[in-house]
């Protein structure tokens, strides 16, 4: 199906997020939406998914106007999106939530039917998942794949993946993007959003390149890397370098973790950044969400477990477990920032809020409310909610979605304040990222941590073989 | 700043504009049942605001109403459905009684400690209904209809039993109340001082706590994401709790005004429904205080309005519930629908061209 988006323009309040945006994609193609955060590809995407309703503007799909998108009608049209936050039922079982929507589920329910289609596409996509968890018992990335297979299992010709990477692993991206690859040779569309360029020059065939809800350039591929990067920030992009002091291994922080029943220690240094690497559903996924809730999971000094009144979490998945959807960027500050107050200094905390917006480049007002921000945008608002005080930060992905310069924006920030804090935990799918800014590393295999140790001390090799499970010697 | 006014008339335009829609649509169906619309509505307005006698009832009214609104909306905000605000009347009609029968009845303490009893019960009843819901995982719908019941059935046992008229247990109530207890009127213009204020000041309250404080900006964060909320090291359940508490002081106050300036004694079902109006109430005003205030006046003149339609023009009694009830129905179809605003834009656009 060709689909061509005509003058789309949205705003949000004051924002726009769509400025006359004009695409046309050709049927059968992988075209790629590259752009920095906040640049609005998502919301381009969300109206062709019916989720959001252009302010002007029209989309038409093999050349003939479509009038009033909902929901409904991009799914008639067979149109699915998978989103950055996953569309699903929290409390249902996987084989519920693939059931739900579903075209098989007619008003007789053909549980066999459905049950075999779900195990067809799983092999087929080697994704092994087990069909009786429940959903919330699920990684983010998990849980895009069983949205992903109940898309294709629905029809879908033209299927939108929105910023998919975050969540998929190397191994199962190559075989998604593979299967996609055979669903265009059949006419299906593929539109991708991301802002990875290697993916894009990858697998897309055409990219558009949108800056601040403008288009600036549709391209065919392949294009250089260089030229792109140009497009998307318009302008030459400064090499930033990250300064990283490497700290010493003094081991005077340990830390306990619970695993298969027993109690491991693992030695750390205070001021150190440990990075915490697997694949998904390796484990890597609940570390930090224990560390922070669960009450045997503790970190000790030389005077005892540290209070986790003083741990700063950011979790991967922003507007269930992070961000109050309806509330504005303001109050959200005055949240973080007046937890032992009892009257708020609304004027001290604007100007507050108006600093840490221009400071993490936040776009959006104050009075921009957090579900009406783009992923990277949510993202950005997490970090800047975290207080100065506090002792330990932990992360998950916490670059989750967002641009380059985003990323290396929030990693300069985040080695500045290492050495200020006890320290500092992050986890993530990305080996450049842990090799690049790791002090301490700890690989997740199975359930279990398969290797601990500096970061000094082991291979970049070493560390794909062992989250892969190709463990010869165990370090430690 | 200009931003902002010209927002807030938008906003008010539309309300007025779908205001005189559910009007509309509900004298259609006057009309459809065969009574003058026009005619109604004067004698409403004449039967609710013309008269000392009647615009006092007005009052006591909207304040009650206004007060079960109030504590909708600070529930709504937690995100919570307080089923249970009928009991938590009836509880803080309760408290106002029991002093009122004791030794303080008849001096002029009583008046204060009415006032401060029927927030304690109505806040601790409400605060049962959050117990229920955070420790019990009970539903707080379930909860909280559980809890009317078993309000009901408190004042029907007291009222028959331990606070039974002298010789006599009939349902029809309790002993009247001593004068000292009853909320007075100021002057001869039966101005009810006392519902005026307390609700008046809970406004202001209310309006304060989520203006300024960081309670009220916590309820409504609660109310937002409650995994959210425990991320930053707050206990969720302790802000759902607060949220019961004050709802239950709120609309406590209501049971109180209903025994001082109503009933003067305890009867069975002293509520009189006007909890669940509440929530109507919260509900179409877009869980805004100030709105619920307006819009609980103006049920209040349906109320005593509607009552002088039987005598004045010979209609059912059960008319005026029918008018109320299909306004509110049209309004939230209206609204759902936005059949107002694209009126506005229909009606600007012509104006525009012309």
């Amino acid at each position: 199906m060709k689909i061509t988006f005509d003058s789309i323009t949205k705003r949000y309040g004051e924002l726009i997020a769509n400025d006359a945006v004009t695409v046309s994609i050709e049927s059968g193609t992988i075209h790629a939406i590259i752009g920095e955060n906040g640049a609005g590809k998502s919301t381009l995407v969300k109206m062709l998914s019916g989720q959001v309703t252009p302010d002007s503007g029209s989309i038409a799909i093999d050349d003939k106007v479509i009038k009033g998108f909902s929901t409904h009608s991009a799914i008639e049209l067979g149109i699915g999106l998978l989103g950055q936050d996953p569309m699903d039922f929290k409390n249902l079982t996987v084989m519920q939530s693939f059931t739900v929507g579903h075209r098989l589920n007619t008003s007789m329910m053909r549980n066999g039917l459905l049950r075999q289609e779900f195990e067809r596409l799983n092999s087929v996509y080697a994704f092994n998942i087990d069909p009786k968890k429940k959903i919330y018992q699920l990684s983010i990335g998990e849980r895009q794949q069983v949205e992903l297979m109940r898309l294709l299992s629905n029809g879908a010709k033209v299927i939108i993946l929105d910023e998919p990477n975050s969540g998929f692993s190397l191994e199962q991206k190559s075989k998604v993007f593979d299967a996609l690859d055979g669903l265009t040779e059949e006419g299906c569309t593929v539109i991708l959003v991301s802002h990875k360029l290697e993916d894009v020059l990858e697998y897309a065939s055409s990219v558009s390149i949108m800056r601040k809800g403008t288009l600036v350039d549709t391209l065919d591929l392949p294009q250089s890397p260089g030229h792109l990067v140009d497009l998307m920030f318009g302008g030459h992009q400064e090499e930033s370098v990250l300064q990283t002091e490497s700290v010493t291994d003094t081991q005077n922080l340990v830390a306990k973790v619970q695993q298969s029943g027993q109690t491991i220690d693992l030695n750390l240094s205070k001021g150190m950044m440990v990075g915490a690497i697997g694949l998904q559903g390796s484990g890597v996924d609940t570390f930090l969400r224990n560390m922070f809730y669960d009450k045997s999971f503790l970190l000790t000094d030389a005077e005892g477990p540290i209070d986790k009144s003083s741990f700063g979490y950011v979790p991967a998945d922003r507007l269930e477990r992070g961000l109050f959807p309806e509330l504005s960027i303001l109050d959200h500050h005055a949240l973080s920032s007046t937890l032992g107050h009892n009257v708020i200094d609304w004027t001290q905390i604007r100007s507050m809020c108006e600093d840490l917006i221009r400071e993490y480049g936040i776009i959006g007002t104050p009075e921009t409310k957090a579900h009406e921000l783009s992923g990277g945008n949510q993202q950005r608002l997490m970090l800047s909610m975290m207080r100065s005080d506090i002792n330990v930060a932990m992360l998950e992905h916490p670059t989750r979605g967002l641009d380059i310069q985003s990323a290396d924006y929030i990693w300069d920030k985040l080695l500045n304040d290492k050495l200020s804090r006890t320290v500092t935990l992050f986890s993530s799918y990305d080996v450049d990222e842990i090799w690049n800014y790791s002090d301490y590393v700890l690989c997740f295999h199975g359930e279990d941590i398969v290797a601990s140790c500096s970061i000094n001390s082991i291979s970049k090799t070493d560390i794909i073989n062992n989250i892969a499970g190709n463990v010869i010697g165990r370090d430690e | 700043m200009a931003g902002m006014n010209r927002f807030y008339s938008k906003d008010s335009l539309e309300n007025l504009m779908a205001f005189g829609l559910a009007l509309f649509c509900t004298s259609i169906l006057l009309v459809l049942l065969g009574v003058s619309p026009w005619s109604t509505f004067i004698a409403i307005l004449e039967g609710s605001v013309l008269g000392l006698d009647s615009l006092s009832r007005v009052f006591v009214i909207t304040s009650i109403m206004s007060l079960s609104a109030f504590a909708l909306i600070v529930t709504f905000s937690c995100n919570m459905w307080n089923i249970g605000v009928e009991g938590q009347m009836m509880l803080g009609a309760i408290g106002a009684v029991f002093v009122a029968r004791s030794f303080i009845g008849d001096t002029l303490l009583s008046i204060p400690f009415m006032i401060i009893a029927a927030m304690c019960f109505g806040g601790i009843f409400g605060l049962i209904c959050g117990l229920l819901k955070t420790k019990g995982s009970v539903h707080e719908i379930f909860a909280g209809l559980g809890l009317d019941f078993v309000a009901a059935g408190l004042i029907v046992y007291l009222v028959i039993g331990p606070w039974k008229k002298e010789g006599i247990a009939s349902t029809s109530g309790t002993d009247i109340i001593p004068e000292m207890s009853w909320f007075p009127h100021l002057f001869d213009f039966k101005f009810p001082i006392i519902p005026i204020l307390l609700f008046g000041s809970m406004y202001l309250i209310l309006r304060f706590i989520y203006a300024k404080t960081s309670l009220g900006l916590k309820l409504k964060s609660v109310g937002s994401n409650t995994n959210a909320f425990s991320r930053l090291g707050l206990s969720p359940d302790m802000y759902i709790l607060f949220g019961f508490l004050i709802a239950g002081a709120v609309v406590g106050l209501a049971g109180a005004i209903q025994v001082g300036s109503i009933y003067h004694k305890l009867v069975p079902y002293i509520s009189g429904g006007y909890g669940f109006l509440g929530i109507l109430i919260a509900l179409v005003s877009g869980r805004k205080l100030s709105i619920a205030i307006v819009v609980s006046a103006f049920f209040a003149c349906l109320v005593v309005g509607g009552s002088t339609l039987q005598i004045k023009l010979g209609l059912h009694a059960s008319l005026p519930g029918i008018i109320q009830a299909s306004i509110v129905l049209f309004w939230l179809m209206i609204k759902a629908s936005s059949v107002h605003i694209k009126l506005i834009n229909a009606v600007s656009k012509s104006y525009g061209h012309s």
